[in-house]
This record gives structure tokens, sequence and C-alpha cells, in this order.
């Protein structure tokens, strides 16, 4: 199930002809390496527009949301299986 | 040459050429989008509620669906059908960014895409054929293309035939992920051999009525007398079955371009439990005005008339009125909603859910003024608490109404009436 978080987070990754991938973030001290971004949106939160970008590292998945103006990384919600 | 005949024959080519519409429907959208978001739900059976605690099934996966899990199950229902079911809150602004990248693959397929519904589209391919020759292909493309867009476990339905009715049905009747086309040479057999839920407009009560009389099939319909359909379905469905029974596009299948003027703009919301809390009331009322509005003027209409409704456990009250002049901003609909409307309800049961709509709409003009001061001043207000909210969030900026509660959040409605307010 998704569990809320809310964390600001730091995320590390790559510029490739114009996009931003991640590459692995850091939360609470710990250093995860993204296995997969399985979906980037640009949604509507809380009546701001910001990117979502859904990361599976190992068996979760994070939810991230970047906020381009504020160049600033949340981590919204976290999926652990089981 | 002889001219006439080939002017004849190109003028019947390009008859028969523009008579194509490509229906795409997305599978089990909302299930299927949250799947393909996390791999590990993949496979397995989804079942999608509205919110955290809600208990009504809105959208379920294939998965699920094989278990008999449909819309409308309650939950307790769901996991007696499908043990292993996850239960998950939907995720509109996930579903609508989504929405917006099928939208732009549309657009960049064809001229004039028509958005039926979220996950619904139509294209017409009559002006562009020649890129398009084989329609079958182009229906592939399309399916390769929309996984392209949103991920490989997304998968869609393509119909293709003369009309949106004929499109969206063979969309309907087909297997889950295929392509199929009707023409018109075609159409009889599946006209005469599709259930009433494959097609587009025939709910469950009219479905119910014509089996009375025993048409099950929207063949069926061309062999019941004018009349006799007239007192079972009453003198505005004869005419739209009969066109439904030949393939032809009933009129809510016409209505569905993004450039006509809306017929009213509302929005309602569901609380958590029954409530009788005056002020929780006041502020719901007060939040869904508050979206009316910006909708409203998202459009550029404004309305006249006002409607509300509140529903109990399985009570429903309702009142509306039509005022002299157009509603023009926010504390001015409040006003018609709660002083007027909602204070004539003698509060005979709690409330669980609420509604507000604005109709008899006509288009506005931004840059017209209003001549009094105060409504310029309050319309000046509701303009900037927007363009603070929608750079700062919708939290940023409450009324004194709202201090300790949180506003509703936004969103949209599956079948999309508001395309132009979130598509744009």
């Amino acid at each position: 199930m998704f569990s809320t978080v809310g964390d600001v987070v730091s995320v590390a990754g790559v510029f490739c002809e114009g996009t931003f991938h991640p590459k692995k973030f850091l939360w609470r001290g710990r250093e995860y390496i993204v296995n997969e971004v399985t979906m980037k949106t640009r949604i509507m939160h809380d009546g701001v527009r910001v990117w979502m970008y859904s990361i599976r590292s190992k068996q979760n998945l994070y939810r991230f949301l970047f906020n381009s103006e504020k160049a600033s990384w949340i981590l919204e919600e976290v999926w652990f299986d089981g | 040459m002889d001219k006439s005949i080939f002017k004849g024959n190109q003028q019947q080519f390009i008859q028969q050429e523009e008579d194509i519409w490509v229906h795409v429907d997305m599978n089990s959208y909302f299930a299927t989008v949250l799947q393909q978001e996390n791999p590990a739900l993949r496979g397995k059976p989804v079942a999608v509620v509205k919110d955290h605690g809600r208990t009504c099934v809105i959208a379920s996966s294939k998965e699920a669906k094989r278990c008999g899990v449909g819309t409308g199950c309650s939950m307790s229902e769901a996991k007696r059908l499908c043990p292993g079911i996850v239960a998950l809150p939907a995720h509109f602004p996930l579903y609508l960014s989504c929405t917006q990248k099928l939208y732009d693959l549309w657009r960049s397929l064809v001229p004039d895409p028509e958005i039926f519904s979220m996950d619904e589209a139509f294209l017409h391919i009559g002006k562009c054929r020649l890129l398009y020759p084989d329609v079958i292909a182009f229906g592939e493309m399309i399916q390769q293309r929309v996984k392209e867009a949103l991920g490989s476990w997304v998968t869609c339905n393509v119909g293709i035939g003369p009309t949106h009715l004929l499109a969206k049905m063979a969309g309907e009747v087909s297997m889950k992920g295929t392509v199929t086309r009707v023409t018109h040479a075609t159409k009889w057999s599946m006209l005469a051999s599709a259930e009433f839920k494959d097609v587009c407009g025939i709910g469950r009560r009219l479905e119910k009525r014509l089996r009375r009389i025993g048409v099950t099939t929207p063949l069926q319909i061309l062999f019941v007398s004018t009349d006799v359909l007239k007192s079972i379905v009453g003198p505005f469905w004869v005419d739209e079955l009969q066109k439904i029974a030949v393939g032809e596009d009933p009129a809510f299948l016409k209505r569905i371009r993004m450039d006509q003027l809306v017929k009213s703009i509302g929005r309602t919301t569901t609380g958590f439990s029954l409530c009788s809390d005056e002020q929780t009331i006041k502020r719901t009322f007060f939040n869904l005005c508050e979206e009316v509005m910006e909708k409203a003027r998202q459009e550029s209409v404004c309305g006249r008339t006002v409607q509300i409704f509140v529903q109990g456990h399985d009570q429903f009250w309702h009142a509306r009125c039509t005022g002299k002049r157009l509603i023009a901003h926010t504390q001015e609909l409040f006003q018609v909603v709660y002083d007027r409307l909602y204070c004539s309800w003698h509060r005979t049961f709690p409330v669980i859910r609420w509604g507000v709509w604005v109709s008899n709409i006509v288009s506005a003009d931004p840059e017209q003024q209003s001549l009094f001061e105060h409504d310029q001043k309050q319309i000046g207000i509701d303009i900037a608490v927007e363009k603070i909210r929608k750079k700062y969030g919708l939290e940023s900026m409450k009324r004194g109404l709202f201090v300790r509660s949180a506003l509703l959040q936004r969103e949209v409605t599956g079948f999309f009436g508001e395309k132009r307010y979130v598509l744009t």
C-alpha cells in the first residue's frame, strides 16, 4: 500500500536531450538507486503544477514531486509491496 | 476521358473516404494506469476507489473484471468475488496528465480529435486519408503510439467505422486490445448481434423498456412500428433509436465538439459521513461555489440559473432559482446558493452529498467590466485568489470561513464534461 511521506529529498540524475533522468536519491540519510522511471507526468498538486516522477527502486515504488519553480523535490508517497 | 464520370467517381471516392471514424477506448483506464505506474500491481486484480476509506469501486483492472468485479461493486463484494484484490484510491491528477498526453498524441495524428471522455476519443481520418491508406494499420499504429506515450502495460481498443456510433460499437464488441473495422456493408451483422450494453446512449432503463417489447438488439428496432416505439420510449427516443438501428449517429454523439458552449457548470462532492454541522455544510457550499465560478471564468461564461441539491442516506432535496442578472462572482453565487436556496430548506436529514450548478449560460466577455464597484471588487478578489493559488497552492489563500479546515481538492469527472477547462 501507499504510505504518505512528504519529506524533502535530494535527487541526482543526468540531463539527456533536454530531459532529466533521475539516477539515485537520498532519503533519511540513505541512498537509493533508481531502477526504473515507470511514469513521468505533469500534474496539479495542491493547485500547483508540478512534475510527478514515479520511480521504482528495487521492489518499492516512490512518488516524487518536483516543483520546477522552487527546484524542490518532495517524496510524496512510497509503495511497499506486501 | 469522360470528365463527368471522372468527377462523379472522384466525388464518390471522397465521400467514401471522408466517412471514416476511428474510436480509441483505453482498456480499464484508471486501473491500468496505476498498474503501469507500479510494476508490483501488474497482473494483479486491482479495484480503484475514489479515495481512502471509500467502499464503492469506480474502476477495476482486467484481472479483477475476469472475477466479476466491475464498476459500482462494493469493496466487500469485490473481496468476496476476488479475495486477493488490491484496493487503491484513484489518482485523478495522474489520469488527467495521461489524458493530456493522449490528447497531444491524437492532435499529432489528425487535425480535429474529439475527446469523448477521459479515456475515449474519436479521430476523423477523412481529411488525412492519404497519410493513412490502410486504416487497420493506422489502428495498430495508434496502439503502438499509446504504449510509447503511456507505457507498455496500457492497451486500447480501436474501432473503425463510417459513423461515431459504429466505430464505438466496433470497439466495444471486439476483444480487448484489438483493432476492428466495420463498414456500411458489414454493419448489419453487428447491429443484429450487439447487446444494448455495447451501444452508446442506451442505458439500463431504456434497455429494460425495449426488452418488454422483445427488442434485444439494435437492428430489431427497425421492425417495431413508430407508434409502438413512441408509446414505450417517448417521442425523443423514437428518432434516436431509429438512427441507432441503422448505425447512424444519434444526437448525443454529435454534440461532442470542443468548440460548443457548455450548457451548465457544476460540481458535486460526497462527504465521508452524514453531516448535520451547519458550519461544515456552509463551508462545503462555499467551496463548491468557488470551484464553479473558477470554471465559469476559465470558460468565459456566466449563468443566471442556480441549482443546488443535498442528499442524505436515502433522502434528497433540491432547489433552483433564476435571477434577473448574470452571476458575476463567488460571493454572489454563494448568496444565492446558501441564503436564498439552502436556507429555505427545513434541515430534515443530515447531509452526505452536495451539489451546485449554474445554467442558463451565455458567453461572457472577460474585458467587459461591471458598472457596480462592489462587483468589480469581488471579481478582482476572485481573480487574485485564483492567481495566488495557482502559484503557491490551493491552501495558500483561504477565506476566514476555512481557517481551521481544508479545502476540497479540484477534480475532474470521468465523463470529462469539462474537457476544455482542464485540457487547454
